[in-house]
């Protein structure tokens, strides 16, 4: 189990988070939203090991992370950063093999960066030099670099947590799908996954549970037919938001532009 | 860079044998060319005890000992500017730019002026190493600066890099200025001489002492290269890949420290081989260090050897410094690269 109970953290004299609780399931893809500066990517760095809360407790596994060596963290769980790059011009084979920790022998190391980067759709390209690559090819790499070291992870005992935040931030349509595709997969292998998004109808498609974050703590949590309301959101993001099921599964939230209070938008002219 | 020409490891190991003869033949040349020319199969009977007299006096106690600190020196600068620039994903990081170097010749700078006092209560035999932990503390105390400033602003510009550097130079200058001043005449020759950088005025023991420190700080510093690739991710996502970035860097910056202080204590301030060596490096064998940090430790021995070389046979029997040399290559090489990194980029 990953979960944070009760946690504050304040920085720079800014309280940012402020008694977030949140727990994650293994196979389970949970979606964290909220408003900017909600305190979601403060909360999943204190998930990932990188920050340590001022008071409330953080378990990975039972563990508290920031006292797990960063190589136990890094077998233990992967992350993806909000706007990853990587300064030298490596191939993009060579970035994904970042991922994968020297425990690993090389020729199982060839094959899971194979495997990541046909994942993420990017099996032509894993010769060419990423600065070469387009800025959404460059992404995606990334997550296939965290991909393979959630695998690698898994090989050396570990690899049970993903945590991505914004993983779809700059990113088309299809390229969208297809990273959120590859951490649904690691869902059905038993990860339990972590999205921070701002896209909520994304949240509505893709996720199992969505926690709504509110000024630090987590405001509502369950299914996205349970907290993608206007009645759960509007408070949150101070907009008025309409929500539709176009197919079983799927909903999606639009923000409502042009309407006054109390009109309803989808019947004016 | 393009990304058509980068390279597989197929043709890097070739390269870095190519690269190892180079220095095998320069390192024979600097032994065999000089006022004095000995014919390069006289010098290997020489090294190996036999020859007349003079040729190996001539080996033994002038051009031995300037080949190896020549070649301690290129491996160190080298290897610590591919060092620095992949702890500071910055391509302008030449120990010598950012102060490194500054920092080692006030050291040493100082020890020469004021040593005396200090050296009297030394044991004798601990006295040759005064000069360069000397120059291994300024070097240290820079490097601790420059990664602060690093971490401060979460990843430095290459504008920020250098400025820091333009000022840790000057408080350095400043520090040497008033060591020259309160020097006496003999100390005043010494340290000019030494301030250009020159690879022929240390003795045996100095060269040894430099040589022990440069190969024991090396292989901390190869032995890194998967940290150093990580490190081109930024300290948050190395750290989220299993790296412990704080104990890679103290690591790294004390092998660097060791490494520049005590080529710099030997040698003198020579500016420019840590830019240069890993640029041509990363240009022919491409940017993952575990064979960047041996190439570029070729590179730097192979420059700086030429770069000897070429001070010696310029203008015999006069040998201008080496320092006046490298800084001929590589102040153009430095402004060109200025020109060709856009600035709001963090590598090139």
């Amino acid at each position: 189990m990953l979960e944070a109970a009760d946690v504050t953290v304040s920085l720079g004299g800014r309280r940012a988070l402020d008694g977030a609780t949140l727990r994650l399931a293994p196979g389970r893809v949970t979606a964290l939203v909220g408003p900017n500066g909600a305190g979601k990517s403060t909360l999943l760095a204190c998930l990932s090991g990188a920050l340590g809360p001022d008071a409330g407790r953080i378990s990975l596994d039972g563990d508290d992370p920031v006292r797990l060596t960063p190589a136990e963290l890094g077998c233990r769980r992967a992350v993806l950063d909000q706007s990853p790059a990587a300064a030298a011009p490596f191939t993009l084979a060579e970035l994904v093999e970042l991922g994968i920790p020297r425990a690993i022998p090389p020729a199982e190391a060839r094959r899971m960066v194979r495997e990541a980067t046909a994942a993420l759709g990017l099996e032509t390209m894993a010769g060419r030099s990423i600065h070469a690559l387009s800025g959404g090819e460059r992404h995606r790499g990334h997550m296939a670099r965290v991909l393979a070291q959630l695998w690698a992870g898994r090989q050396l005992g570990g690899g049970r947590w993903l945590l991505l935040d914004e993983p779809t931030a700059s990113l088309d349509l299809a390229h969208q799908a297809s990273v959120m595709r590859a951490a649904r997969r690691a869902a059905a292998e038993g990860v339990g996954v972590l999205a921070v998004l701002h896209d909520l109808s994304l949240a509505g498609a893709m996720a199992d549970t969505v926690a709504l974050m509110q000024q630090g703590r987590i405001v509502a949590t369950g299914p996205p037919r349970y907290v993608l309301t206007n009645d759960r959101l509007a408070p949150v993001y101070g907009i008025e938001v309409a929500i539709a099921e176009p197919c079983e599964g799927v909903r999606a939230v639009v923000p409502v532009y042009r309407s006054t209070p109390g009109e309803d938008p989808c019947s004016s002219p | 860079m393009d990304a058509a020409v980068r390279a597989s490891p197929r043709i890097a190991v070739p390269a870095l044998g190519v690269l190892g003869l180079a220095v095998a033949a320069l390192a024979l040349a600097g032994l065999a060319l000089g006022p004095v020319e000995i014919a390069p199969w006289r010098v290997i009977v020489a090294l190996a005890g036999g020859g007349t007299p003079a040729e190996s006096a001539i080996v033994w106690q002038i051009r031995l000992p300037r080949v190896l600190l020549g070649m301690a020196t290129g491996a160190a600068l080298a290897l610590a500017g591919a060092a620095l620039q992949g702890v500071l994903r910055n391509p302008l990081a030449d120990p010598g730019l950012i102060g490194v170097t500054g920092g080692a010749s006030l050291g040493a700078v100082a020890t020469i002026v004021l040593g005396g006092m200090v050296a009297g209560a030394l044991p004798e035999p601990l006295r040759p190493w005064l000069l360069p932990v000397a120059a291994f503390v300024g070097a240290a105390l820079v490097i601790a600066f420059v990664f602060a400033l690093a971490r401060r602003g979460g990843e430095t510009s290459v504008a920020t890099l250098i400025l820091a550097g333009v000022a840790v130079n000057a408080i350095a200058g400043a520090g040497i200025g008033v060591m020259v001043y309160i020097s006496d005449d003999r100390q005043l020759r010494d340290l000019t001489f030494w301030t250009m950088g020159t690879l022929g005025g240390s003795g045996w023991t100095l060269v040894l002492i430099a040589g022990a420190l440069a190969v024991a700080a090396m292989p901390v510093l190869l032995a890194r290269a998967r940290d150093l690739d990580l490190f081109q991710l930024g300290e948050r996502a190395a750290f989220h890949a299993g790296l412990d970035v704080e104990r890679a860097k103290l690591a790294m910056g004390l092998a660097t420290a060791v490494a520049v202080g005590a080529v710099t204590a030997a040698a003198g301030p020579i500016g420019f081989i840590g830019l240069v060596a890993p640029h041509l490096a990363r240009l022919a064998l491409g940017a993952r260090h575990a064979i960047l940090l041996p190439a570029s430790a070729l590179m730097g021995v192979a420059l700086l050897l030429a770069a000897d070389l070429g001070v010696r046979l310029a203008v015999p029997p006069a040998e201008p410094p080496i320092g006046l040399a490298t800084s001929l290559i590589g102040g153009p090489f430095f402004l060109w690269l200025l020109l060709r990194v856009r600035p709001d980029r963090p590598h090139a």
